[in-house]
């Protein structure tokens, strides 16, 4: 180690972050269409972005701040903002960097590789069986090439070899996981890993940051993924699904501005500036504008100015929120108990289902919105038993989950992974029975379920040698697509015709807000009828994107 | 001079069981609209369940009242009987309060000994059954209702109701409670637990439940008693009775009905395993 070397502030350490985020935020929509699988789901870009934003929330800004209270600041923040399986993993990278600096006022090259090192021994260890070819391996990449050059470079040079290193272990993804191959497409995690890096490089040294990229080519890895992602990859429906997960704040205000020589950066900055939860996409001669506006009046003539408009879609999010708040407003049934469940699930129908099931407090949320670490502490504070089985109904969640039951003795997960095997657990749940009984109890009847998921692509991508296009109506059996099809109801038909139904079988449909009721009866009537002693319950879910959920068991 | 059985007819003993046993059953009261009736005496089964789909309120029931038991002990007494009298669980009814108060009545004779069986119908007729079965080789009757109380974790039961609308509405639910409710259809099953009914699990199928039950009954093994019972559909007892038979000899398997006090409760379409844990011709 050099001793000359001149050491890391708090603030240099703060700002070497906060570029990161910005830099995450700006590539957020890039990595949320490297997200192989065409379903609306909590996207990577989304889930990463939400994570640091809440870490650099928490970081103090005083200059002169010591690099151990930045470090232990940002990695708490991030643990409670923390969405996703990659916003848990990077929330744990974080922690694990912390660690290594506990009682640093100012960190040097050797701290900061010490620091990797130790975030890629957390964020392993975030996962129960860990892959590579995924942001684990880019991390793990990163963390290795800067130890290899600990002793002898300064911090600037340290971080450039571990993007460098990065960007390698990037481009490599898709040679270790066969579904990015298929795809032609890089990890998004492992992307996300590596604008965070570069990002943090180019705060220390924006030369420095220059030359690696540059020798990198990491324009070039990105490209060639978005090229494989062809039309879709920027895919306008992308943002508009997650605007599930905006703040309730004002009018939603949807509308499509078509012109020549529209700019997106100018678009986007008007809606920046005058209203919140603002995603803007598009090219030069369409643009599609979501935000939410104290006056949308404002936002549609400011798109009228621009070129024509088309497509206005307007909501009161403050009345829905009123709404749903009234709803939440009386005290949970499950306080002061002894033991009670909590439920992620989203649409009315479900959130009731859950309830009038026993639990004791349902977290909007799900496919497109995956609640954080602290939402779900503040959904178990609500239901307020002494213990609380959580159902995270959601692959994406289960991480989030034990996250929260690492750090609270009160909460164990059952690891449900769909709706379906939700409903299942909580039809397991024994109120009078102990927390041990009922833990086997909806445990075991995880794997009698099989689940069916009906959507709309939101990408065109080849997933299992299934080719989809933008908008096709796709199924999915137990998480795998297995088929598309020209509208839900056949999609749900075919696929309850793959998984198999026999006599003794219940199969049960949860409408979707966006099927049509009474669009499944014919659906389940031939069912019925070519099947006898099958069992087919019908009711609405109201759950978001998701035209029909089901189940057979 | 022997020692008798006297029981409630929460206890849905079969006739033919209790004759051949010497049991007298003492019949609780139903109430449809204006009119009462003695379970079982005034009202059968098969008529009961037939009106109870299309009667605008739910019936009602009653216990025997204090004369009713005070008759019956009275005769048994002057027949120079000693008496073990078995109930329905407290918590369920208050008939073991009027067999209390006529005892007491009576001036608390000795001759009496008061069980509450802390279970109702299937189950309850094999504490009962297990009574007389005890006072056949006993002369002292306090010492059979010492058995007998001694034997009550023995006895278990598992019931499946098609809703839990009868038991809610009767005001028996219990902590089932907690399973009322829920837009799936579900087939929930109940137990009997220190006299109360409890929650156990919510099957989405007849076909799930049946399997259940039996499973449920054949987990407690070994056994020297069962009772399988029904409210209306009696095919579906036969398929699980003959699921279970194997498991005591045919005069230890006992087939009964849910009356009409009981169906006030369960309801059309319940189904009911009880068993007796033990070796067949063992205490």
């Amino acid at each position: 180690m050099s001793t000359s070397e001149r050491e890391l502030t708090g603030a240099e350490l703060r700002r070497a972050f906060r570029l990161a985020f910005d830099r995450l935020e700006e590539s957020r929509d890039v990595v949320n269409a490297l997200n192989v699988f065409p379903v609306p789901d909590g996207d990577t870009g989304t889930n990463m972005s939400l994570t640091l934003r809440a870490g650099i929330e928490r970081c103090p800004d005083a200059d002169d701040a010591p690099a151990s209270d930045v470090a232990r600041e940002l990695a708490q923040g991030a643990f409670f903002g923390a969405r996703g399986n990659s916003g848990v993993i990077l929330s744990q990278f974080l922690k694990g960097f912390s660690d290594a600096l506990q009682d640093r006022a100012t960190c040097n090259a050797s701290d900061l590789a010490r620091a990797l090192d130790m975030a890629r021994v957390a964020a392993y260890g975030a996962v129960g069986s860990p892959r590579e070819g995924t942001m684990l391996t880019v991390i793990r990449r990163a963390a290795e090439a800067a130890g290899e050059v600990a002793d002898t470079a300064d911090a600037p040079d340290l971080l450039a070899t571990a993007f460098g290193a990065s960007c390698i272990a990037l481009k490599n993804t898709p040679e270790q996981l066969p579904v990015l191959k298929e795809a032609g497409v890089v990890d998004s995690g492992g992307l996300g890993v590596v604008v965070i890096v570069g990002g943090a490089l180019e705060a220390l040294s924006p030369s420095h940051y220059a030359v690696a990229s540059t020798e990198a080519q990491l324009e070039s890895i990105i490209d060639s993924s978005m090229a494989s992602l062809g039309d879709s990859g920027q895919s306008q429906e992308q943002g508009f699904v997650h605007s599930s997960l905006d703040e309730a704040w004002g009018y939603c205000t949807e509308f499509i501005i078509s012109g020549s020589g529209l700019s997106l950066d100018d678009v986007r900055g008007y809606c920046e500036e005058m209203g919140r939860s603002t995603v803007v996409v598009g090219d030069s001669q369409n643009v599609r504008v979501h935000v939410h506006m104290q006056d949308p009046g404002a936002a549609i003539s400011y798109g009228v100015s621009l070129g024509s408009v088309s497509s206005v879609k307007i909501e009161n999010m403050d009345q829905q929120n009123v709404a749903w708040a009234a709803g939440h407003s009386a005290p949970a049934p499950s306080v002061g108990a002894a033991l009670t469940v909590v439920a992620v699930a989203a649409g009315r129908g479900l959130a009731e289902l859950f309830m009038e099931s026993g639990c004791g407090h349902v977290i909007e949320g799900g496919q497109t919105m995956n609640p954080s670490v602290q939402q779900i502490m503040q959904g178990v504070e609500r239901a307020g038993a002494e213990a609380t089985i959580f159902l995270p109904n959601n692959k994406n969640i289960v991480l989030t989950a034990q996250q929260v039951a690492a750090n609270d003795p009160t909460v164990h997960v059952v690891p449900t992974s769909s709706v379906p095997q939700g409903v299942a657990a909580m039809l397991a749940y024994n109120p009078v029975a102990t927390l041990e009984e009922n833990l086997a109890a909806m445990e075991s009847a995880l794997p009698e379920v099989t689940t069916i998921e009906i959507t709309q692509a939101v990408r065109d991508t080849s997933v299992d040698g299934v080719a989809v296009s933008l908008g096709d109506y796709i199924a999915l059996l137990d998480d795998n697509l297995v088929l598309t099809a020209e509208s839900a109801e056949r999609a749900l038909q075919r696929a309850i015709a793959m998984a198999g139904v026999d006599s003794g079988s219940i199969l049960t449909i949860y409408r979707g807000a966006d099927a049509d009721e009474g669009a499944a009866d014919d659906v389940a009537a031939a069912l019925e009828d070519e099947t006898p002693g099958l069992q087919v319950d019908r009711m609405y879910g109201g759950q978001p994107h998701y035209h029909y959920l089901a189940s057979i068991e | 001079m022997a020692i008798r059985i006297v029981t409630d007819s929460v206890s849905d003993l079969p006739p033919a069981l209790a004759q051949a046993n010497d049991i007298t059953v003492i019949p609780c009261y139903v109430v449809i609209g204006n009119e009462t009736y003695k379970d079982g005496v005034e009202i059968t089964a098969d008529r009961f369940y037939a009106r109870l789909p299309d009667l605008p309120r739910l019936p009602s029931t009653s216990q025997p009242t204090i004369a009713d038991f005070q008759e019956t002990y009275q005769r048994l007494l002057d027949q120079g009987h000693r008496i073990v009298s078995v109930h329905v669980s407290a918590k369920l009814s208050g008939t073991l309060n009027s067999a209390t108060q006529a005892k007491a009545a009576l001036g608390d004779p000795s001759e009496i000994e008061i069980i509450d069986s802390l279970a109702a119908s299937a189950q309850m007729a094999l504490v009962v059954l297990d009574a007389a079965r005890i006072a056949r080789e006993s002369s002292d009757h306090s010492e059979v209702a010492r058995q007998v109380r001694q034997n009550l974790p023995k006895h278990h039961a598992f019931f499946m109701v098609d809703t839990l609308e009868y038991l809610q509405k009767g005001g028996r639910i219990g902590k089932a409670q907690a399973f009322v409710g829920g837009m799936l259809k579900v087939k929930p099953i109940l137990t009997v637990r220190d006299g109360e009914v409890h929650p156990l699990e919510r099957p989405r199928s007849l076909e799930r439940a049946k399997n259940r039950l039996v499973e449920l009954a054949q987990t407690l093994a070994p056994i020297r008693q069962v009772n399988i019972s029904y409210s209306t559909d009696r095919v579906q007892a036969l398929g699980v009775r003959a699921q279970l038979a194997e498991l005591v000899s045919p005069e230890n398997l006992v087939e009964s009905r849910f009356g009409p006090v009981l169906g006030t409760y369960v309801g059309p379409n319940a189904l009911g395993v009880a068993v007796t844990q033990g070796t067949e011709g063992m205490v």
